[in-house]
């Protein structure tokens, strides 16, 4: 009878700890009351190719950077009406990021929100945790890229289908189904993920997994303690230790289909590599180029010779990238060695990684005054505008 | 040019020599979980070995460094096997405890978990086998100097910025991380050189071999001190099931890791030393604690609280020789860092070159420590579970030498954490989650090691004593 009783008033407790969990309104209907549906063909590209196949919308082809965009103009949506959104792609490509772009009222600038992979089932997003997603939506639509750092940008498109999107107004059965993909959705790791992983999206999360087991653990504890008597307590400490093995064998669990999700995307750039390829097959190819420009262009410099490479300050990540790929050649970051400008050996070679302040700022103008760039052809000035992702000058302190 | 079989032997060879280092330290291999630890242990000693090698033989051709190594290191190997030989000769033949049969259902679980375990490792190391070295400071900081080594072909050592400008003449090398230190960078040139091209995943794969190692090594060390076998491999898949620590395999760079196993096999060797009184355990404790700063600079940190429990548990045992060599030792290892000018203290700051300058003031970053550890996917439910662990082991915790020493050692290192993160302008590192669970993580092998010495089954545990008596019958495997 106890055990009995002790299923049924673990089942309640979880199923109020989920409605927690999931933030369900319960003055909502079970079922949306209403709902907008947006049949794939509705959407147009913007950005890159594709056209209406039945009632989806197949892309075909990315646009500029690669990236692909899919939006609507919906007639009269409020989005406090309707915080659900629901999505679904066919043969939506592991190497691919989904966001979603979508423009208020209250804030006609796009607004960019990370998604999680799709696959092919019917994914839910809430979209009430949003704080732009209010008044009345003007645009609406679906941005896709390759994934960031991770895949090399020409290589991440693969032919796509939109299948449809559906706008649902509050219900506990939009707000299961979000907390659902938000606990299980495929997230591709990014630089933050050795970190904390968790927090390598910008992306509002659901309540935390990891808690709700928890509580869900102290819960079943606490039942344990009430229902079952001392004589029982090896029966209740047995329970204790299943229940939390339980517990962390569910966590482990979604961990290893995310890890699976994740590796998914690394084979489908590399799986199919040799070793040797595999090595060098990155993401910022652009990045490598240049750098590999510069190397061609230094080739006659001797080894030793010093390099100091400047980039805008907010491109931190291209100039150290840029940096890495320039080695072997001894290379550093010209801002660390800005507080000793003075100490700048005579011959130094000073590299300005896309950025054009070598000629519109007055300082580096003041402390280039006597050096000379370096060109292909070893003459100086050849020319001063064309486009290269470097210049270099060889310092000269001056008279 | 692809995978080379010289590739295969740069992993097989360092467990060679290792192993045959630890069971000359241990004197006998009698049962599975000694062959485990032996091959655990072995092959990170090895790998540290082939690393200090390279760094004495490699400098003027690093693109060769295995080539140049191997023999330095076969030779310690087989120095290391004849001397395991003659010690297990000498070492009497005693009977191995039969240990009962388990349940059917805990052998079935003992087969699912080490499954499971194995599904981990090869997840994790597949997805770091792949790609070319992906996470930013493994590539800005700890690939930079041997990927550069390994292209140029030499060693050329890194300075400082300001000494880099003022020689132009020399060869010299500069970089953010210039001060960092170089162990880590000589076992990748090991690997790189060994596969003959830089080929950064199949450096970056070690980084799966070194958690496997550590996972072997403490399966062998926890049957030892006389957990069962379930229970043994339960901590195992506890430790290697941890989402960030998969996280720092499959994204393979960060030197993390490499201080997490180090600090844990100097425990785990520890904990066998207080335990079964094996006096070579106590040698290699001490031998991989030395090493940690040679990982990273917090190294130093978690070898202070390393040698402080040492000095604790020499004292106690009123050998004073040991505790004067121990305190040596550890006093030397401080005298350098402070002649190097690693630290400069002053009365409200602390500055940590390379690193930054600390002040002192009190920071609220319980929320973002508090969200690390117990919301956020990176630990599952560890930092639940150890509070009540130590609750319901604390008279075990009060009452027995070896976890009380594991216990101070990461009391004291918590304790470093906490005012780290909550006292010193660091917190911002805790704020923007950044080092902080990174920081974390570096103990958490350790922390398993207390579970381990806390499960142990009563009768094993013996008494608190002061002098190291074997507590534990040798027993039988899985």
């Amino acid at each position: 009878m106890r055990r009995i009783a002790f299923a049924l008033a673990l089942a309640a407790s979880w199923t109020m700890l989920l409605l927690w969990a999931a933030r369900v309104d319960l003055a909502a209907p079970f079922a949306p009351a209403e709902e907008r549906e947006f049949p794939g063909d509705d959407f147009t590209t913007v950005f890159g190719k594709g056209g209406a196949d039945a009632d989806r919308l197949r892309v075909e082809s990315p646009g500029e950077a690669f990236t692909s965009l899919e939006s609507l103009t919906p007639s009269d949506l409020d989005a406090g009406t309707f915080p659900t959104l629901r999505y679904r792609f066919a043969d939506f490509p592991r190497t691919l990021e989904l966001s979603l772009i979508f423009r208020t009222v209250d804030h006609p600038e796009d607004v960019a929100i990370s998604l999680p992979w799709p696959g092919d089932a019917m994914r839910t997003f809430d979209l009430s945790q949003i704080p732009e997603w209010k008044g009345r939506v003007v645009e609406i639509g679906f941005a896709e890229f390759p994934v960031a750092q991770l895949v090399p940008p020409a290589e991440g498109f693969k032919p796509f289908e939109l299948v449809e999107a559906r706008l649902w107004s509050r219900s506990w059965q939009g707000d299961l189904a979000a907390v659902a993909t938000d606990w299980f959705g495929a997230w591709p790791w990014t630089q933050r993920s050795v970190h904390a992983l968790g927090r390598d999206t910008d992306t509002p999360r659901a309540r935390s997994l990891v808690l709700c087991v928890a509580l869900a653990v102290v819960v079943a504890l606490v039942w344990l303690a009430v229902l079952f008597r001392r004589n029982e307590r090896e029966l209740a400490i047995g329970g204790a230790a299943v229940v939390v093995a339980v517990a962390w064998l569910a966590l482990d669990v979604a961990w290893q289909a995310g890890l699976w999700g994740r590796l998914a995307t690394t084979r489908a750039v590399y799986a199919d590599r040799s070793w040797l390829q595999r090595g060098r097959t990155i993401a910022d190819v652009d990045i490598a180029a240049a750098a590999e420009k510069l190397r061609i262009l230094l080739r006659g410099e001797p080894m030793e010779s010093r390099i100091l490479v400047y980039a805008e300050p907010q491109r931190g990540y291209e100039l150290l990238r840029f940096i890495w790929h320039m080695l072997p050649r001894n290379v550093a970051v010209y801002a660390y060695a800005a507080p000793f400008a003075t100490s700048i050996p005579d011959g130094a070679l000073i590299v300005f990684y896309d950025t054009d302040v070598w000629r519109t700022d007055a300082i580096w103008k003041h402390l280039l005054a006597h050096s000379q760039r370096v060109t292909a052809s070893g003459s100086i000035h050849r020319d001063s505008f064309e486009p290269s992702p470097s210049v270099v000058f060889r310092y000269r302190r001056g008279p | 040019m692809d995978l080379s079989p010289i590739y295969f032997i740069a992993w097989v060879l360092p467990a060679l020599v290792g192993s045959g280092v630890w069971v000359a330290l241990r004197g006998s291999v009698r049962t599975a979980g000694d062959a485990c630890s032996a091959i655990g242990f072995g092959w990170l000693i090895g790998v540290f070995l082939a690393a200090e090698c390279a760094r004495l033989a490699a400098k003027t051709n690093t693109a060769y460094a295995f080539a140049t190594t191997w023999p330095w290191l076969a030779a310690i190997g087989v120095a290391a096997w004849i001397v395991a030989i003659v010690r297990i000769r000498r070492s009497p033949m005693t009977a191995s405890a039969k240990e009962p049969r388990p349940h059917i259902a805990l052998r079935v679980v003992w087969w699912l978990l080490l499954l499971w375990i194995v599904v981990r490792l090869l997840t994790v190391g597949e997805e770091a086998s792949l790609r070319p070295v992906f996470p930013w400071d493994a590539w800005s900081a700890w690939s930079t100097k041997p990927k550069t080594w390994f292209i140029l072909g030499h060693y050329e050592p890194y300075v400082s910025m300001l000494d880099w400008l003022s020689h132009p003449k020399d060869a010299l090398r500069t970089a953010a991380s210039w001060s960092y230190p170089e162990t880590l960078a000589w076992v990748q040139l090991w690997f790189a050189s060994a596969a003959q091209y830089w080929n950064e995943p199949l450096v970056d794969v070690a980084w799966c071999g070194a958690l496997a190692a550590f996972a072997l090594a403490a399966y062998g060390c926890w049957r030892a001190i006389g957990l069962g076998a379930w229970i043994a491999i339960a901590l195992v898949y506890g430790l290697v099931s941890l989402p960030l620590i998969d996280a720092h395999v499959a994204l393979a760079g960060y030197a993390d890791l490499w201080v997490a196993v180090t600090l844990g096999l100097a425990t785990l060797a520890f904990s066998r030393w207080l335990i079964l009184g094996e006096r070579g355990q106590w040698a290699l404790a001490i031998a991989l604690a030395l090493l940690l700063p040679a990982i990273k600079l917090e190294g130093l940190v978690w070898l202070l609280a390393f040698g402080a429990v040492v000095i604790v548990d020499a004292v106690r045992r009123r050998r004073r020789s040991r505790a004067v060599l121990v305190a040596g030792g550890v006093l030397a290892a401080v005298a350098l860092v402070a002649a190097i000018g690693a630290l400069t203290f002053s009365w409200n700051q602390i500055e940590v070159p390379s690193v930054g300058t600390f002040a002192f003031s009190w920071h609220g970053v319980g929320g973002a420590m508090l969200a690390s550890l117990f919301t956020l996917p990176n630990w599952h439910l560890l930092w639940y579970l150890v509070p009540v662990l130590l609750v319901a082991r604390r008279q075990r915790l009060r009452g027995d030498r070896a976890a009380r020493l594991i216990g101070l050692m990461l009391l004291i290192d918590f304790g470093f954490l906490f005012g780290l993160f909550f006292l010193t302008t660091a917190s911002a590192w805790a704020q923007d989650f950044t080092s902080a669970n990174r920081l974390i993580l570096q103990l958490v092998p350790s922390v398993f090691v207390l579970a381990a010495v806390l499960l142990r089954p009563v009768a094993a545990s013996a008494a608190d004593r002061d002098t190291a008596i074997p507590s534990v019958a040798p027993r039988v495997p899985a």
